[in-house]
């Protein structure tokens, strides 16, 4: 092997474990996060021509990582048609929360008072913790990818419906619907 | 989902009740409220929105709190999903994942005029 290559191996497993815990994030499961894994730097590897080093190596092997996820959650969905219009059709606030003026028919501050608290006090809260996965596990796949995409990678909107496979259109409302779902799952959790 | 939870406090819902078509009629219900501070995270809100947002939380703590409580919502998804990604990878699966690279790149045509060494380090 040519020391290029080593040095080019080197470089791309300094990477690994962050995609691997990337994926992990995204997939909560450890079989299916080194598959992507493997797959994203082996196609990567592959085409390493077309890295144009306007971005960082990590930059890039996340993009490609990104698009195999989709790919990959695309493949596994039954019928992403008819998915997409429930979505899409879903309101905000379809679920009776506001009466006909719009205003509050339930108590959304009702066993919520934990949320009230400063973020750094509420994160050390461990039921709470253990409500927001249970409840970022519950939202569609499709919505967490896009919510995930727009909240913590922290894109622009058009750029996280691409990357969750959203139309833009849809993009906004789907994410106040994210939000929305959350926070009453949330309220659930903590109050049952 | 809605229904196994409280209505409001008594004083809410009286106010609300005289006041609640009125907010309707002018966009500054409760529903309005949430509806643009959840889209007030995707897009700079217009000066409009703005001020009927910021009106209707003068007059409705309830709907204050629920600031509150999206805004920690943001903040502990951000948290879960960091301490998710600091999952570490089995060291097997790295040292085959090195292997696999290895041997693509002993078989890629470029590196046929270059057999790949025993034991570099």
């Amino acid at each position: 092997m040519s020391s290029e290559s080593k040095i080019a191996i080197d470089l791309f497993m300094e990477h690994a474990a962050t995609l691997y815990g990337y994926a992990y994030s995204r997939l909560k499961d450890h079989h299916l996060a080194e598959d992507l894994v493997q797959d994203t730097m082996l196609s990567a590897w592959k085409s390493w021509d077309t890295f144009q080093g306007g971005s960082t190596v990590l930059v890039w092997l996340t993009g490609i990582m990104r698009h195999k996820l989709l790919d990959q959650w695309r493949a596994n969905a039954r019928r992403p048609v008819v998915q997409d219009e429930t979505i899409d059709e879903l309101q905000s606030d379809a679920d009776g929360s506001f009466d006909e003026h719009g205003s509050w028919t339930i108590d959304p501050n009702f066993g919520m008072s934990c949320m009230l608290q400063s973020p750094v006090v509420a994160a050390q809260n461990s039921d709470l913790r253990k409500y927001i996965s249970l409840c970022m596990d519950k939202l569609p796949q499709k919505l967490r990818l896009l919510f995930l995409a727009r909240e913590v990678d922290e894109m622009s909107v058009p750029e996280a419906a691409t990357a969750s496979g959203v139309a833009f259109s849809s993009a906004s409302v789907l994410l106040t619907r994210a939000r929305h779902l959350l926070r009453a799952c949330l309220q659930e959790s903590l109050t049952r | 989902m809605s229904a196994t939870l409280p209505p409001p406090p008594g004083d809410y819902q009286r106010s609300h009740k005289l006041i609640g078509g009125l907010l309707h009629k002018h966009h500054i219900s409760c529903r309005d409220s949430v509806r643009l501070t959840l889209l007030s995270y995707d897009r700079p809100l217009t000066d409009k929105e703005k001020i009927r947002r910021v009106f209707h939380l003068l007059v409705c703590s309830i709907c204050r709190r629920y600031t509150k409580q999206i805004k920690s919502l943001r903040l502990l998804v951000k948290r879960h999903v960091a301490d998710l990604a600091k999952t570490q990878p089995r060291e097997e699966f790295l040292q085959s994942l090195r292997q696999d690279l290895f041997s693509l790149s002993t078989r890629s045509p470029d590196q046929k005029s270059n057999p790949p060494t025993e034991n570099d380090g």
